[in-house]
Parts: structure tokens; C-alpha cells; sequence
């Protein structure tokens, strides 16, 4: 278990609470704890609960312990075959998001391309496998894959040049897909579709 | 996953029709509340619609569209919708994906939205030391 710096501590807290009561939950909290890890998380359970309740509490604590143990950010494989796995997936984005410590803009990005891409795998293409993990090397980025054995996207140009919409909604999934995301890389034919997208954090 | 808690509360408020949306709505849940509000909105002639979104984590395609159905068939049958309390990290998303809410007006919060369906509301500050003399 490694030791969270102050500035990390305050940044998930701020996601709860004010950036200023979050400092001073922290400073607390570490007073309290006398450099005792373990004992650091109940402190500052301590403080968040008056303000936020026991979930909101529970959830913060659970951020934090994954940025503590050694492997928070590994690959998210989800298969998706019905409508509950679109919130599912979702939310899956999200913790992997909050566990590497991303802004809560990139959180909503990331969550909502999720959410567009498994919908078109379960809606129009019987299911298919998406894939979250980090990008290669260094870079402070998430790569996403969705892959499916679909019947391909028949418009793809005239949906991803803003000719089409269908009443479904489904020309503004990827289409928004594309302008949500850093990078998006689409490959559809007869046999099934595969998306890419990167977004940066 | 069609249980009584999976439902939406539609409140009644003042001829006005308020619609906490909370967490994680499925497509199931969101189908079952277009239902239940369209439904209350026959049955007490509303004089208004609002949609409160505070406290949705995220917000899709679908469910923007869900909202902009739900607006339109109320604007049908009279009644005019207000969508309030998007977080900013949602309404940049949106933006940024290009969705459409003309069909709907929004507002900030649930007081402004309530506002502008003609509800005002008269505060009176509440002494704490003067005894209640209702009970």
C-alpha cells in the first residue's frame, strides 16, 4: 500500500465536498493519523461523513483505497449482450477513470462514449467486447475498444458528416463519439465494426 | 429489473409536475417514467413540467433523447417542460456532442425552473426563539 499525497487526497475529497473543507478534512485527518495509513482512511471517513452521508463517504473511501493498492488501472474487458450492460459499462468507466485520478469533465467524456458505444453494440449489433485499459508508454490517456460481429454501419460517412440522424438517436451516438473523444479511428464492414478512441486526461 | 424502487417519483407541486432523476437510469426505468409522467400530466391537467437532472452522475444520447420525447409529447398535450440542475461537466459533454434540447427550456435550479412556470414563492424567515403556536 503506498502513501497519497496531500494534493491527491484533497482532489478526490474536493469531488465531494468544497476544495477548502477538503483541505481541512485532510489536515486533520493527517494530525489524527500521526502518519498511520490505515488509520488516515477512517479519519478521513470521519470527516467527510457529516457533510456528504455514509454513501457518498463509502464511495470516496473506496476511490481512495484503489489509488492505494499497487494495480488500480488495469485493463476493463466487458462483454455486452444486453440493455444492463450499457450501465454496467458505464460505470465501469467511471471507477477506472476516478482510480487514476481524472478531472471530473474527463470522467463525464469518457463515461458518456462508453455509454454511446456499448448502445450501439447491444442495440444494433447483438452484442459485442469492449475493451478500456491505458494508452501505451507514458502518455496520460485511455484507450478505448469496441469490437463487435454486427452488420456493419451502412452510412457511416453521411453520419459522421452530420447528414443523418435517425429518430432512434443513434447517428448522434458516433457522431458525438468522434467529437468527444482525442482520437477515433472506425473500421465497419458486413462482418462487424471496430471503433477506437482515445481520450487524454 | 421492473421493481417498485427502479421507479422515478413524479411529484405533484402547486398544478406543477417535478421529476428528480437520480444515479443511473436504465433504458427500463426511463421508458416507466415517460409512462407514469405523461400519465400524471393527463390526470391532474399540469400547469407545468420540470425535470431535475442534479442528481444524474452522466447522461447519454439516449437519455437526452428519452428527455426530448418526454418534453415534446408533453408540449403535445399542452404542457410546456423545464429541464434544470445539469452539472457543468454533463452540459460541456453535451455541448460538445452536439445534442439537442430546443424542445425543452432549462434553468439553473429547481426554483428558477419553478419560476418559470409561473410559481413564485414567499419565504418567511422563521424565528427560532418565538414558540410555534400551530400545534
Amino acid at each position: 500500500m503506498s502513501e497519497l499525497d496531500d494534493r491527491t487526497l484533497q482532489a478526490v475529497l474536493g469531488r465531494h465536498v468544497s476544495p477548502v473543507r477538503a483541505q481541512s478534512i485532510v489536515a486533520r485527518a493527517r494530525r489524527e493519523a500521526a502518519g498511520q495509513p490505515r488509520l488516515l482512511l477512517t479519519r478521513l471517513a470521519d470527516g467527510l461523513r457529516p457533510f456528504i452521508g455514509e454513501a457518498g463517504t463509502r464511495a470516496a473511501i473506496a476511490e481512495l483505497t484503489r489509488l492505494t493498492t499497487d494495480k488500480p488501472t488495469g485493463p476493463v474487458e466487458l462483454d455486452l449482450r444486453v440493455e444492463p450492460d450499457i450501465a454496467r459499462a458505464r460505470l465501469a468507466a467511471r471507477d477506472l477513470c476516478q482510480s487514476l485520478g481524472a478531472s471530473a469533465l474527463v470522467v463525464q467524456k469518457l463515461a458518456t462514449i462508453v455509454s454511446e458505444l456499448a448502445r450501439n453494440m447491444v442495440s444494433y449489433a447483438h452484442g459485442g467486447t469492449l475493451v478500456i485499459r491505458r494508452c501505451e508508454g507514458d502518455r496520460r490517456c485511455l484507450h478505448i475498444s469496441a469490437r463487435d460481429q454486427g452488420p456493419g454501419i451502412a452510412n457511416l460517412d453521411d453520419i459522421l458528416a452530420g447528414r443523418y440522424r435517425s429518430r432512434s438517436g443513434l447517428g448522434l451516438g458516433i457522431l458525438g463519439t468522434k467529437r468527444l473523444a482525442d482520437r477515433f479511428a472506425i473500421d465497419t464492414k458486413p462482418t462487424g465494426t471496430h471503433v477506437e478512441v482515445e481520450v487524454t486526461y | 429489473m421492473s421493481s417498485p424502487e427502479a421507479r422515478i417519483p413524479v411529484i405533484q407541486l402547486w398544478q406543477r409536475i417535478v421529476v428528480p432523476l437520480q444515479g443511473d437510469i436504465t433504458d427500463e426505468t426511463a421508458a416507466l417514467l415517460v409512462d407514469d409522467v405523461l400519465r400524471t400530466i393527463r390526470d391532474t391537467s399540469a400547469a407545468g413540467l420540470v425535470i431535475d437532472v442534479t442528481g444524474m452522475w452522466t447522461m447519454d444520447s439516449h437519455l437526452c433523447h428519452v428527455i426530448a420525447n418526454l418534453a415534446a409529447a408533453a408540449k403535445l398535450m399542452g404542457t410546456p417542460t423545464v429541464i434544470c440542475g445539469m452539472s457543468a461537466p454533463i452540459a460541456m459533454t453535451l455541448q460538445t456532442m452536439g445534442a439537442d434540447f430546443r424542445l425543452a427550456q432549462t434553468a439553473l435550479t429547481l426554483e428558477d425552473a419553478l419560476e418559470r412556470l409561473g410559481v413564485t414563492a414567499t419565504v418567511i424567515e422563521i424565528d427560532p426563539e418565538e414558540p410555534s403556536h400551530d400545534y
